[in-house]
C-alpha cells in the first residue's frame, strides 16, 4: 500500500522528490562540514572532506533513485529520453538503422505469412493430420496421380487401419441452362461420405447421403457458393428445385460454404455431384475409373502401417482380376501422402528456401547495424565513461544501450510490419494461382508474435554490439585520453572484421542461390517449346452433351467453325485441336504396332493423342519433318491416317523410318489399322519442364472430340479478334459456350511463372543482401580510414605515394570481402543443394554460376572500398598532422 | 568496517534501534550507529539513503523537515507503528540468527 503510494508520488511527483533529495544530501554534506569545522579544520578545507567522506551527492542521489518504488520504470523513461535525444543527433545513424531492420523484418513477415498459411497453420479441414492422399502410380511415371476404383472399393471393404475412404475425381465440364445465358461450369464427381469425412458442413440444404450415390440414382448436385450467387441470385428455396445441366435436370440437395476449398489444388469446382460408383469391392471392367483417394488413419495407426496394409490388399485381390490389368498393374506401387504436402507439395520447397533467404538478409542487417553500433560505441566511450564517473554502473549503462537498441528495432519492426502486409499482397501474386491454401495468407496472431520476436532479437543484437564494445573500456584511460584517432584496442577490428567477414558470406550464399535461379529462368526462357507463340490466340469450345451426342456432329460443329474461323478478316491461319501445347491432349489411346508381337494384355503404351485440323501445325509454326500434313481427303471413311511426333519416332522406330508404318488401336484382335504419314517437330507438350514425350495427331475427321480449341494465327490484336471469334461460334449455335481465351504468349508466361516468380523473389532478396554487405564493407573501411588518418598522413609525409595509400586501404577491404566470399562459396555449395527441386536443367554446384556470382559480388566490394579509400589519399598531410 | 560489509539487509535493524529512541536525521542516524557500535558500523551515505528511502516507502519510517541543532534544515525520521512491529520482528530474527551462530560456534 505504502508502496504504491510512493510509487504514485514517485512518477507524478517527481520535481518535488527530486527536489528533496538534493536538499537532504546537501544538509547532510552541510552538517558533516560544520562537524569538521567545529573540529577545528578551515571551512573550505573542511567542506571538502565532508564532500570526499560523502563520496559524490550525484552518486548518492542515484543510488537513492535505483533503490525507489518504479525506479525501473523512471529508468525507461530515461532511457527513451536519452535514446531519443542521441538518435535524432545522428539522424543519418538512425534512419540507415531503420529503414534496413524494416526491410529486413518486413520480408520476414510477409515470407514467414505464407509459411504460416501453408505449413504450420492447421488445414481447413477436420482432423487433417490423419487425412493422407492416396495415389497409385508406376515408377516410369512418377507424375500421374490418381487410383484406379478396384482398388478403391476394395480398401474401403477391407482396411482394418483407416476409420474412412472416400474418393472424388471425374471432372464434368457441363452446360449450364437454367436460368440465364448458357455457361460451360466445371464440377467434380465425389463419393457420398467426402464431405462428412473432411468436415464440411453445407451452406444451406444438406451434404450427399449414400441413397444419393447409388448407381442408377436420380441426380443429386450441390453448389458451389458462388455459382449459386452468381446463377441463383443467392436464393435459399434452390433447395430440391431441379436445374439443368447439359439437358439433364439435377435435384440441388445443398449448398457448399463460401469458405470451401476442396481438397485438391486441380479442382476449383463450381458444384459436385455423386460419382454413382457401385461400391460393391470387385473388379468389374465397365466401372473402372481413376479415382482420386482420401483416407484417414485411425488414430495411432502410422502411415506405413496403413501404406503396408493397403500394398497387401491390392495383393490380395490381383488373382480375381482380369488378365489385361494384372499386366497393366504388375509393377504399379502405392503412394500415401499427407493432405498437407498434397496440397503444398509444389511450392513448399520454394517458401521455405525463400524465407531461409529472407532470414540471412536480416541477419546481414542486423550484423551491419551492429557495425555501425561498434563504430559509434567506439566514438561515445567518452560519453559512456562520463555517464560511468557520474554514477551510473555498468548495469545502468548496458540496459541504456539495450534500450536504444529496441527503439531503434521496434520502430523498424512497426514500419516492417506495415511494409510485409503491403508486401503480402506482392507475395500472393507470385504463388501458383492454383494453390487453395494462397487465399488463407494473411497476418495472424501467429505472424505478429513472429514480428514481435524479430524486433526484439534484432534489437537485442544491435544493442549489445556496442555493449560488448563498451565492457571492453577504462574509464581512466579513455577520460584521459586526448586524441580520438589514437590507436585502440585490437579487440574492436577483430569483430568489425568477423562481422563483415560474415556478412560477406552470407550474401555470397544467397548470391549464388540467386544465380542459379536466375541462369535457370534463362535456360527456360531460351528454351525452344517447339512452336512459335508469337500472334496466336487460342480459346476452349464445349459441346454440350445433349445437343452434340454423335461423332458425326462434333465433327460437323468443328469444320463448320473452322470454315468461319478462317473467314474472319486478319486471320492468317484457323486449326482445331483437341490439345495444345503446354496444356496437353485431353485423350490418350492404347497405341500397337502392326508385325509386331502382340503384348501380355494390358502392356500396350497409352499415348497422348489429340485430332486436329489440318492447318494446325502451320497456325503453332509446327515443323513438319517428313511426309505430309492433313488435307481435307482424312476424313470419315477415308483410310486411316496419323502424324507422329520425332520423339514418337526415336522411341519406337529407332534406327529406323518410322513413316509409312502402321499403327493399330482399338480393342485388341480388332486391328484397326493408321498409317504414319507424317513426321512432326516436338514440342513441349505437358509443360516446359517436361521433354517432349510421344504424341500422336489424327486428323479431326477420324478421330472428333466434343471439346476443342480453336486456335487462330492473326496480327490483330487478341481482344478484337477473340470477340470476332465468340460471335462467329455463337452464329453457329448460340449454346455453345467459349472459354478459357488465352494468348499463346499468355500461356507460355503462365507456364514460366514459378520459375520466373522465384528467380524474381530470391533475386530481390540477394540485391538487398549485396547491397547491405555493401554498405557493411564501406562502412569499415570508411570507418578504418577516418581512424587511421593521423598514420595514413605520417605515412604521406615520409614519401608514401598516393597509390601505396591507394593499395593499402583497397587490400585491406578486399581481404575482408575474398575470406567472405570463399566462406560463402563453401556455403553455397552446401546450401544450394536444398533448392535442386527449384532449378531448371542446371546443377545446384554449377562452377560458371557459382564464380560469375564471386566475381560480380568482389567487384561490388571493390567499388565499395574505393570511394572510402579515395577520401583516405584526398587527405592533406599538413591538415591531419595539425588536427591536434 | 564498512556497513556494506555485512549481510545485505543488516543495516535496517541499527536504524530502526536508534530512531525508536527518536527522530532523527540522515547524519545523526549515522554518528548514532557509529557511536552504539562503538565504531563497528561506518554507515557511509551511499548505503544509508538508499535504505532510509526505501523503509519509508515501505511505511517503516516517516520524515518531515525539521531544524537542526545546527540551524540546518534537514530532514527528521521517525518510526511509525508499522515500524517499532518491524523492529521487534527484525529483533527475534536476530536473537535466533545470534543464538544458532554462536551455538554452532561453541558445538564440540
Amino acid at each position: 500500500m505504502h508502496r504504491l503510494r510512493s510509487l504514485i508520488r514517485n512518477l507524478f511527483r517527481r520535481s518535488r522528490v527530486e527536489r528533496d533529495l538534493d536538499q537532504e544530501i546537501r544538509t547532510y554534506a552541510d552538517m558533516l562540514a560544520d562537524e569538521k569545522a567545529q573540529g577545528g579544520m578551515a571551512r573550505p578545507e573542511a567542506e571538502r572532506a565532508a564532500r570526499i567522506e560523502l563520496g559524490g551527492i550525484e552518486q548518492v542521489k542515484e543510488q537513492v533513485r535505483a533503490s525507489r518504488a518504479g525506479a525501473w520504470l523512471d529508468q525507461l523513461a530515461a532511457d527513451l529520453r536519452y535514446g531519443l535525444r542521441t538518435l535524432r543527433r545522428n539522424p543519418g545513424f538512425a534512419a540507415v538503422t531503420i529503414v534496413t531492420l524494416a526491410l529486413g523484418i518486413g520480408a520476414n513477415t510477409a515470407l514467414f505469412s505464407v509459411v504460416n498459411a501453408l505449413l504450420l497453420r492447421p488445414l481447413p479441414y477436420m482432423d487433417a493430420d490423419r487425412l493422407m492422399y492416396i495415389t497409385e502410380f508406376w515408377p516410369h511415371e512418377p507424375e500421374v496421380s490418381g487410383s484406379a476404383s478396384p482398388d478403391f472399393t476394395n480398401w474401403r471393404a477391407h482396411s482394418h487401419l483407416s476409420q474412412q475412404i472416400e474418393a472424388y475425381g471425374g471432372d464434368r465440364n457441363v452446360t449450364l441452362t437454367s436460368a440465364g445465358e448458357a455457361e460451360r461450369v466445371a464440377g467434380t464427381a465425389v463419393t457420398a461420405g467426402l464431405l462428412d469425412m473432411i468436415g464440411i458442413q453445407p451452406a444451406l440444404g444438406r451434404n450427399f447421403i449414400s441413397e444419393d450415390d447409388r448407381p442408377g440414382a436420380p441426380p443429386a448436385v450441390m453448389l458451389g457458393y458462388r455459382l449459386w450467387q452468381r446463377r441463383l441470385g443467392a436464393s435459399a428455396d434452390v433447395i430440391g428445385k431441379q436445374i439443368e445441366m447439359d439437358g439433364v435436370g439435377r435435384t440441388v440437395v445443398g449448398v457448399l460454404p463460401a469458405s470451401f476449398a476442396f481438397p485438391d489444388n486441380n479442382i476449383r469446382q463450381e458444384f459436385l455431384f455423386p460419382m454413382g460408383l457401385s461400391l460393391e469391392p470387385g473388379m468389374r471392367e465397365s466401372d473402372f475409373r481413376i479415382l482420386h483417394v482420401l483416407a484417414r488413419r485411425k488414430p495411432g495407426v502410422a502411415p506405413e502401417a496403413l501404406h503396408a496394409e493397403f500394398v497387401e490388399l491390392v495383393r490380395r485381390t490381383a488373382s480375381e482380376e482380369p488378365p489385361q490389368f494384372v499386366t497393366m498393374r504388375k509393377d504399379m506401387e502405392i503412394r500415401l501422402i499427407p493432405l498437407r504436402q498434397w496440397l503444398t507439395g509444389g511450392v513448399s520447397r520454394a517458401v521455405l528456401v525463400l524465407q531461409a533467404a529472407v532470414a540471412m538478409v536480416l541477419l546481414i542487417g542486423c550484423l551491419n547495424v551492429a557495425n555501425l553500433q561498434i563504430a559509434r560505441g567506439i566514438a561515445r566511450r567518452k560519453e559512456i565513461a562520463l555517464r560511468t564517473a557520474l554514477g551510473a554502473g555498468r548495469a545502468r549503462i548496458t540496459r541504456q544501450l539495450l534500450t536504444e537498441g529496441l527503439l531503434l528495432s521496434s520502430v523498424g519492426g512497426a514500419a516492417g510490419l506495415a511494409l510485409g502486409y503491403w508486401a503480402l499482397n506482392l507475395l500472393r501474386s507470385f504463388l501458383p494461382a492454383s494453390l487453395h491454401l494462397a487465399d488463407s495468407i494473411r497476418i495472424d496472431p501467429r505472424v505478429l508474435a513472429f514480428t514481435l520476436a524479430l524486433a526484439i532479437a534484432s534489437g537485442v543484437v544491435t544493442g549489445l554490439a556496442p555493449v560488448l564494445a563498451a565492457a571492453r573500456m577504462r574509464l581512466d584511460e579513455t577520460l584521459k585520453e586526448g586524441s580520438s584517432r589514437t590507436t585502440e584496442p585490437g579487440s574492436h577490428h577483430r569483430l568489425h572484421r568477423a562481422l563483415v567477414i560474415a556478412e560477406v558470406a552470407i550474401a555470397m550464399v544467397l548470391l549464388a542461390g540467386s544465380g542459379l535461379l536466375v541462369r535457370s529462368f534463362g535456360r527456360m526462357a531460351s528454351l525452344d517449346p517447339g512452336f512459335d507463340a508469337e500472334g496466336v490466340l487460342t480459346q476452349r469450345v464445349g459441346l454440350p452433351a445433349r445437343k452434340y451426342a454423335t461423332n458425326q456432329s462434333w465433327s460437323a460443329f468443328s469444320s463448320q467453325l473452322l470454315e468461319r474461323a478462317a473467314a474472319l478478316p486478319g486471320v492468317q491461319n484457323a486449326a482445331v485441336a483437341g490439345g495444345l501445347p503446354l496444356i496437353g491432349t485431353r485423350s490418350g489411346v492404347g497405341t500397337w504396332f502392326e508385325g509386331r508381337p502382340a503384348p501380355p494384355p494390358g502392356g500396350r503404351p497409352t499415348i497422348p493423342m489429340a485430332g486436329v485440323s489440318s492447318d494446325y501445325f502451320e497456325t503453332l509454326r509446327i515443323p513438319l519433318l517428313r511426309g505430309r500434313t492433313f488435307t481435307a481427303a482424312d476424313r470419315e471413311g477415308s483410310p486411316s491416317v496419323v502424324i507422329v511426333n520425332q520423339a514418337f519416332a526415336d522411341q519406337f522406330f529407332p534406327g529406323q523410318q518410322a513413316l509409312g508404318k502402321n499403327i493399330t488401336q482399338g480393342r485388341i484382335g480388332q486391328n484397326e489399322l493408321k498409317e504414319i504419314v507424317g513426321i512432326v517437330g516436338n514440342v513441349r507438350q505437358e509443360g516446359l519442364r517436361t521433354a517432349a514425350a510421344p504424341t500422336i495427331y489424327a486428323p479431326y475427321r477420324q478421330f472428333p472430340e466434343s471439346e476443342i480449341l480453336l486456335v487462330l494465327r492473326s496480327s490483330l490484336p487478341p481482344a478484337a479478334l477473340s470477340t470476332a471469334a465468340a460471335s462467329a461460334i455463337r452464329a453457329i449455335d448460340p449454346d455453345v459456350p467459349v472459354y478459357d481465351v488465352a494468348t499463346m504468349l499468355d500461356r507460355l508466361a503462365e507456364a514460366r511463372s514459378t520459375q520466373r516468380a522465384n528467380m524474381a523473389l530470391m533475386g530481390m532478396f540477394a540485391a538487398l543482401a549485396l547491397l547491405l554487405a555493401a554498405i557493411g564493407i564501406f562502412g569499415v573501411i570508411a570507418y578504418m580510414v577516418n581512424r587511421r588518418s593521423l598514420e595514413i598522413g605520417i605515412r604521406m609525409a615520409l614519401g608514401a605515394q598516393r597509390s601505396d595509400v591507394l593499395k593499402m586501404v583497397l587490400g585491406h577491404g578486399m581481404i575482408l570481402a575474398l575470406i567472405g566470399i570463399a566462406i560463402g562459396l563453401g556455403g553455397a555449395l552446401a546450401a544450394t543443394r536444398a533448392m535442386r527441386t527449384l532449378l531448371f536443367e542446371i546443377s545446384p554446384g554449377d562452377p560458371s554460376t557459382l564464380m560469375a556470382s564471386a566475381t560480380l559480388f568482389a567487384v561490388v566490394a571493390a567499388a565499395a572500398c574505393y570511394i572510402p579509400a579515395r577520401r583516405a589519399v584526398r587527405v592533406d598531410p599538413m591538415t591531419t598532422l595539425r588536427h591536434d | 568496517m564498512a556497513a556494506e560489509d555485512l549481510l545485505p539487509g543488516t543495516l535496517d535493524l541499527p536504524i530502526l534501534q536508534t530512531l525508536s529512541l527518536g527522530p532523527q536525521h540522515g547524519l545523526g542516524i549515522s554518528r548514532r550507529i557509529g557511536q552504539i557500535t562503538a565504531g563497528t558500523f561506518r554507515v557511509m551515505p551511499g548505503s544509508l539513503f538508499p535504505v532510509l528511502h526505501r523503509m519509508e516507502e515501505q511505511g517503516w519510517l516517516a520524515a518531515e523537515w525539521g531544524e537542526s541543532e545546527t540551524n540546518r534544515k534537514a530532514k527528521y525520521y521517525r518510526l511509525t507503528k508499522p515500524g517499532q512491529r518491524r523492529l521487534g520482528k527484525e529483533k527475534d530474527r536476530w536473537d535466533k540468527v545470534a543464538l544458532a551462530i554462536r551455538s554452532a560456534l561453541e558445538a564440540r
